[in-house]
C-alpha cells in the first residue's frame, strides 16, 4: 500500500544497472589498463610488469580476451540471476586457467629461478567475477547449506587443478613446493590452535554464561570485563601473556613438563581462550534471555525439574544464538593464530611474518591467502550448522 | 476547498481507488470509512500527494495539487497519523516546530507559536516544551502530533486513523477536544477512520469506501437513514442504528408542554442519552429543564421513539 | 561502588599520560621485566611521538572510512543505488570474515611497505562494521516517524540529514567504536611493515628479548584501547538514551 511518492510526470529514466556498469568498468580495466602478471627473474628482485597481451600467446591471448568480454557482457546485461551466476563461473575459471597458462609460457624452459606472479590486472578480472557470483548468489538467496555445498564443490575442482599441475609454474606454488612440509604442518598448528581454544571456550563460556543468566547480579560485571578483555589489541595480549605463563613454567613443578612456556604455543592457546569467552558467554546468556517467556512458564507448568528445564527446553531453545557466537570465535581466531607466530606460536603467520621481514610477497601470500580461505570455509560451515541447528526447533521461536 | 475529479490509483496493476469523485468544502469535517484495504488511505495520501493519482485531479482552493511540488503542498497541508511520528530525537517543541522551520518562521515567531499550540492542547508549555516523545504519555504522544500538524495554519488538516493508538477513555477526550478545536479555529478536517462509531461522531459528512470505491457521501443522518447499499447498512449496524440516529437529535427537539414527575433532564442531552434516564428513572415522561435549571416542558417516551424510528 | 569503573578510568588515564610524558620515573618499577643490564626505556623513538602516530594512523583511517562508508551505505538505501544493495550486504559479510592481519599482509604486495600498507588495512577493514550499522541503521528506521517526515514536507535531503542520519546516529557511532578497536589493534600489528606505531616497541623488544620494552609498548596499546572504547560507548550511550523512543 504505502509505495513513496514518485515524481508525478517523470518518465522512467533509462534502466542502466549500476553493477554491470561496474563489472564492464572492472573488466576493461583489468584487460586493457593494468597488468596481468609480474615476472622476476628471481624471488627476491623487482619485478616487471607484463601486459594481458604479452603474458600469452597471441593466439591465446585474443581468444581469451573475447571469452572474457563474451563472460563479463553476458554477466553484466544479462536480467536472470542465474546467467550471472554461470557467466561469473566461467569468467573466473577461465582467469584462473589463464595465469597458470602465462606463468608456463613467461618461464623458460628449465629456468628454476624465476617467478611469475598475478598482478592487479589478474585481480581485478577476479574481482569482477567475483563480484557477479555474489550478486547472483545473493540475489537467489542460496541456502547456507547449499553454500555448504558450493564451498565443496569449490575445494573439489581447485583441488583437481592442483594435483593437475595447472599453477605449478606461478610463484606462490613454487614458493609452496619448496616449503611443502612446514606448510601442512603450520596449517595444523593454525588449526588446532583456533579450535583447541575454541572448545576451551566453549567448555568454560557456556556454564559462564549459564551463571551469568541465573545470577543477573553478575552479569554485568563478568560481561564488563570480558568486553574489556576484547578490546585489547591483540599483539598486546599475545606479548602480555608471556611474562606470567613464563614464570609458571619456571616455578611450578611439572608446569614445563606439560609444555608450558614462556613463548610459543601456551601464551597463544591462553590469549585466544580470553578473546573467545566474551562472544561465547555474551550469546549464551542473548540466547538464554531470547527463549520465550510462555514457552518457559510451560514447562515448569508441565511440572519439570530447573535441570529438565534447562536441557530440554532453554538450551535447545538458545542453540542457534550460541552457535553464532562459536561462528564469532572460530572466524576471529583464525585470523588471530596468525599474530601468535610473532611469539612462536606457530601457524600460517609464521609464513605472513617471515615474508614481510624478508620483503617476499609470495611468502606473505602463502601464509595470507590459506589464511582467508580458511576463515571464509570456517563461516560458511558453521552458517549451515547454525541453519540446520535452528530449522526443527527456531520456527516457533521465530514466529 | 478541496475538489477531488475522477481520481484512479493502482497498485501493481490491481486498482485501489476506482475514479473517486467528491468534493469537501471549506471548514467542513470530513470522515472517510472502510474497511482496511478499501482504498481510505491511499484516497487521502492522493490529496498530500504522498502518493501520486495515475488519473484524475485533486484540486485545492482551485488549484490543481500538482502544481506546486510535493514538499511545498504538504508543508501547507497539516497531516497527522496513527502512530504519532514524532521525532524521537527532538524535542517537543522542536517536534512542533518542524513545519515553521521548513518555512523559515524567525525563531521567536515559532517559538510563540509552539507555546499557544501547547496550551491550546491543554500541555504545560514551560512544562512540556523541552521534553522529548518517550517521555509522554500515549495521548500526550498524540496531541503533539496533532500540534504539530496544525504549527504552520494550514487550512486543511489531514488526519489518518489519529486515534487508533489510543486507549478507550483517552480517546474520546481526544475526539471531543479535536471537535472544539475544529470549531475554534475553522480548518477543514479530512480524517480516515475504520471506526463508524467515530465516523459518525465526528463528520459533518461521511464517505464510506468499499473496495476502491466510493460508495455513499452524506451526512451522518442521512446515512443512517437511507445507507445507499447493504455494505452501508452492515457497517452501521442494524441493532445500532436507532441508537445512532438518536444520537443525532437533542431533548429540545422534542420538548411539548406538560408537567413531569422525574429528576429533570436538560434540554441539551442527546436522545440516546434520554433514553437512558428514562430507563433509568423506570419513567415513560420526564421534566425537562434549560440552563438556569426552570423546568421548561416534559418530554414523553412515545415521541422519542417514534423520532427513532424515523417517522416523526 | 558505582563510581569504581569512573575513577578506575580517570586513574588509568591519568597514569597513561604520566608515562608517556615522563617514562624514565616508571623505569624502577619497569627493571625487574628487563633482561640484566639492558635498556629500561625504549629510546630509539620518543613513546609520546609513536603514541600521537599511533592514533593519528588509526583516526585518519577511521575517518576517511566512515565518510565513505556512510555515503555508501546512504547511497545504496537510496532509489537509485538500491540495485547494489544486497551485493553491497554480501561483500560487506564476506570481508568481515577476512582476519585484520592477513588484510594488512596482502597490502604489502600493492602498496610496499610503511604507512601507506597499514593505512590501507585499517580504511577497507574499518568500513566494514560502519558501512554495516549504517545500512541496518537507514533500513529499520519506524515507519511512522518516515511517513510523518514525510508528510510535513520535508525534501528527500531534508529527511535524510535532519530525521534519518540523526536517528541513526548511536547505531553509525557503535560502528565506528568497533572499526577504531580493530585499528588500533591492526596498527600495531602494522609495525611489522615499518609503520611507526607502538607495536614497534613490542616487536624491538621481542627481538631483543627484553620485556621491558614488550610491556611498556603492550601496556599502553592496552590502556588505550580501553579508554578510547569506553570513551566512545559512553558517547553512543548519552546519544542513544535521549532517543529512546
Amino acid at each position: 500500500m504505502a509505495n513513496p511518492a514518485t515524481s508525478p510526470r517523470g518518465i522512467a529514466a533509462l534502466h542502466v544497472d549500476k553493477l554491470g556498469l561496474l563489472v564492464a568498468l572492472l573488466t576493461g580495466w583489468g584487460l586493457g589498463g593494468a597488468s596481468f602478471a609480474t615476472f622476476r627473474a628471481n624471488r627476491i628482485v623487482q619485478g616487471s610488469a607484463v601486459e594481458f597481451w604479452n603474458a600469452l600467446p597471441s593466439s591465446l591471448a585474443l581468444a581469451a580476451m573475447l571469452g572474457i568480454v563474451a563472460a563479463a557482457a553476458a554477466g553484466a546485461l544479462g536480467r536472470s540471476h542465474l546467467l550471472r551466476l554461470a557467466s561469473g563461473l566461467a569468467g573466473l575459471i577461465v582467469v584462473l586457467l589463464l595465469i597458470g597458462t602465462a606463468a608456463g609460457y613467461l618461464t623458460s624452459e628449465g629456468d628454476k629461478l624465476a617467478r611469475v606472479s598475478p598482478a592487479a590486472g589478474f585481480w581485478l578480472l577476479v574481482i569482477a567475477f567475483a563480484l557477479l557470483i555474489i550478486d547472483a548468489l545473493s540475489r537467489l538467496s542460496v541456502k547456507p547449506l547449499v553454500r555448504l555445498v558450493i564451498l565443496a564443490a569449490f575445494y573439489l575442482v581447485f583441488g583437481l587443478g592442483l594435483a593437475a599441475g595447472l599453477w605449478d609454474d606461478l610463484s606462490l606454488l613454487k614458493e609452496y613446493s619448496t616449503r611443502a612440509a612446514s606448510f601442512w604442518a603450520e596449517g595444523r598448528n593454525h588449526l588446532v590452535l583456533a579450535m583447541g581454544s575454541m572448545a576451551a571456550a566453549i567448555l568454560a563460556g557456556i556454564p559462564i554464561g549459564l551463571v551469568c543468566y541465573a545470577l543477573p547480579a553478575t552479569r554485568s560485571a563478568i560481561l564488563n570485563i570480558l568486553n574489556t578483555i576484547q578490546t585489547i589489541p591483540s599483539m598486546a595480549m599475545f606479548t602480555l601473556l608471556i611474562a606470567p605463563l613464563g614464570w609458571i613454567a619456571t616455578n611450578i613443578p611439572g608446569a614445563s613438563e606439560l609444555g608450558i612456556r614462556g613463548i610459543g604455543t601456551a601464551p597463544a592457546f591462553v590469549a585466544l581462550f580470553l578473546y573467545s569467552l566474551l562472544p561465547v558467554v555474551a550469546n549464551t546468556v542473548a540466547g538464554l534471555a531470547g527463549v520465550p517467556h510462555n514457552v518457559r512458564d510451560a514447562a515448569r507448568g508441565t511440572g519439570m525439574t530447573a535441570w529438565q528445564r534447562l536441557a530440554r527446553v532453554d538450551f535447545p531453545l538458545a542453540l542457534p544464538t550460541i552457535l553464532t557466537g562459536i561462528r564469532i570465535v572460530l572466524v576471529q581466531n583464525i585470523g588471530l593464530v596468525t599474530i601468535a607466530a610473532l611469539i612462536g606460536g606457530g601457524g600460517y603467520g609464521v609464513f605472513v611474518f617471515q615474508g614481510l621481514g624478508q620483503m617476499a610477497t609470495d611468502l606473505v601470500l602463502l601464509g595470507a591467502l590459506p589464511t582467508v580461505l580458511l576463515a571464509v570455509s570456517a563461516a560458511v560451515v558453521l552458517d549451515a550448522v547454525i541453519e540446520a541447528a535452528s530449522s526443527p526447533g527456531a520456527q516457533g521461536k521465530a514466529e | 476547498m478541496i475538489e477531488i475529479e475522477n481520481v484512479s490509483k493502482r497498485y501493481n496493476g490491481l486498482p485501489a481507488v476506482k475514479n473517486v469523485s467528491m468534493t469537501i468544502r471549506a471548514h467542513e469535517f470530513v470522515t472517510i470509512v472502510g474497511m482496511s484495504g478499501s482504498g481510505k488511505t491511499t484516497l487521502l495520501r492522493m490529496i498530500n500527494r504522498l502518493v501520486e493519482v495515475d488519473e484524475g485531479t485533486i484540486k485545492i482552493d482551485g488549484v490543481d495539487n500538482r502544481d506546486v511540488s510535493g514538499p511545498q503542498l504538504r508543508r501547507s497541508i497539516g497531516y497527522a497519523i496513527q502512530q504519532h511520528g514524532l521525532f524521537p530525537h527532538r524535542s517537543v517543541a522542536e517536534n512542533i516546530g518542524t513545519v515553521p522551520g521548513l518555512l523559515g518562521w524567525t525563531v521567536e515567531k515559532t517559538g510563540e507559536r509552539v507555546d499557544e499550540l501547547l496550551s491550546l492542547f491543554q500541555l504545560d508549555p514551560a512544562i512540556y516544551r523541552d521534553r522529548y516523545p518517550h517521555e509522554l504519555s500515549g495521548g500526550q504522544q498524540q496531541r503533539v502530533g496533532v500540534a504539530r500538524a496544525l504549527a504552520a495554519r494550514p487550512n486543511i488538516l489531514l488526519m489518518d486513523e489519529p486515534f487508533g493508538a489510543l486507549d478507550p477513555v483517552i480517546r474520546n477526550k481526544a475526539r471531543e477536544d479535536l471537535q472544539k478545536i475544529q470549531q475554534q479555529l475553522g480548518t477543514t478536517i479530512v480524517m480516515v477512520t475504520h471506526d463508524m462509531e467515530e465516523a459518525l461522531a465526528l463528520g459533518h459528512r461521511i464517505a464510506i469506501m468499499d473496495g476502491g470505491e466510493l460508495v455513499q457521501f452524506a451526512e451522518p443522518a442521512d446515512v443512517l437513514r437511507n445507507p445507499a447499499s447493504e455494505f452501508v447498512e452492515s457497517l452501521v449496524g442494524k441493532g445500532e442504528k436507532p441508537f445512532r440516529l438518536l444520537a443525532f437529535a437533542s431533548v429540545e427537539d422534542l420538548i411539548e408542554p406538560g408537567e413531569a414527575s422525574g429528576s429533570p433532564i436538560s434540554g441539551q442531552l442527546s436522545l440516546r442519552d434520554a433514553l437512558a434516564e428514562f430507563v433509568a428513572q423506570g419513567k415513560t415522561s420526564l421534566p425537562v429543564k434549560d440552563e438556569n435549571a426552570r423546568i421548561v416542558g416534559q418530554i414523553t417516551l412515545d415521541s422519542l421513539v417514534r423520532n427513532g424510528s424515523g417517522t416523526p | 561502588m558505582k563510581r569504581l569503573p569512573a575513577l578506575l578510568r580517570i586513574l588509568a588515564f591519568v597514569c597513561l599520560l604520566a608515562f608517556l610524558i615522563s617514562p624514565t620515573s616508571f623505569a624502577p618499577l619497569l627493571s625487574m621485566a628487563a633482561q640484566g643490564n639492558g635498556p629500561v626505556i625504549y629510546e630509539r623513538q620518543s613513546l609520546w611521538v609513536l603514541a600521537l602516530q599511533h592514533l593519528g594512523i588509526v583516526f585518519a583511517a577511521t575517518i576517511v572510512a566512515s565518510a565513505i562508508a556512510v555515503a555508501m551505505a546512504i547511497f545504496v538505501t537510496r532509489r537509485s543505488g538500491t540495485e547494489l544493495l544486497p551485493l553491497a550486504r554480501s561483500v560487506v559479510n564476506i570481508g568481515q570474515t577476512f582476519p585484520p592481519v592477513a588484510v594488512l599482509a596482502l597490502a604489502v604486495p600493492a602498496t610496499g611497505f610503511g604507512v601507506v600498507p597499514t593505512f590501507l588495512a585499517l580504511f577497507l577493514y574499518a568500513m566494514l562494521p560502519i558501512f554495516e550499522n549504517t545500512l541496518t541503521g537507514l533500513s529499520t528506521l519506524p515507519r511512522d516517524v518516515q511517513e510523518a517526515a514525510k508528510g510535513v514536507g520535508m525534501t528527500g535531503t531534508q529527511r535524510l540529514f535532519s530525521v534519518e542520519l540523526p536517528l541513526c546516529l548511536p547505531l553509525i557511532l557503535a560502528g565506528i567504536r568497533v572499526a577504531v578497536v580493530i585499528s588500533l589493534s591492526t596498527a600495531t600489528i602494522g609495525s611489522t611493515v615499518a609503520a611507526p606505531t607502538l607495536g614497534e616497541v613490542i616487536i624491538a623488544g621481542l627481538q631483543s628479548n627484553n620485556f621491558a620494552y614488550v610491556l611498556q609498548g603492550a601496556v599502553v596499546v592496552a590502556m588505550m584501547a580501553v579508554l578510547i572504547h569506553d570513551a566512545l560507548y559512553a558517547l553512543e550511550r548519552r546519544l542513544s538514551a535521549i532517543r529512546s523512543a
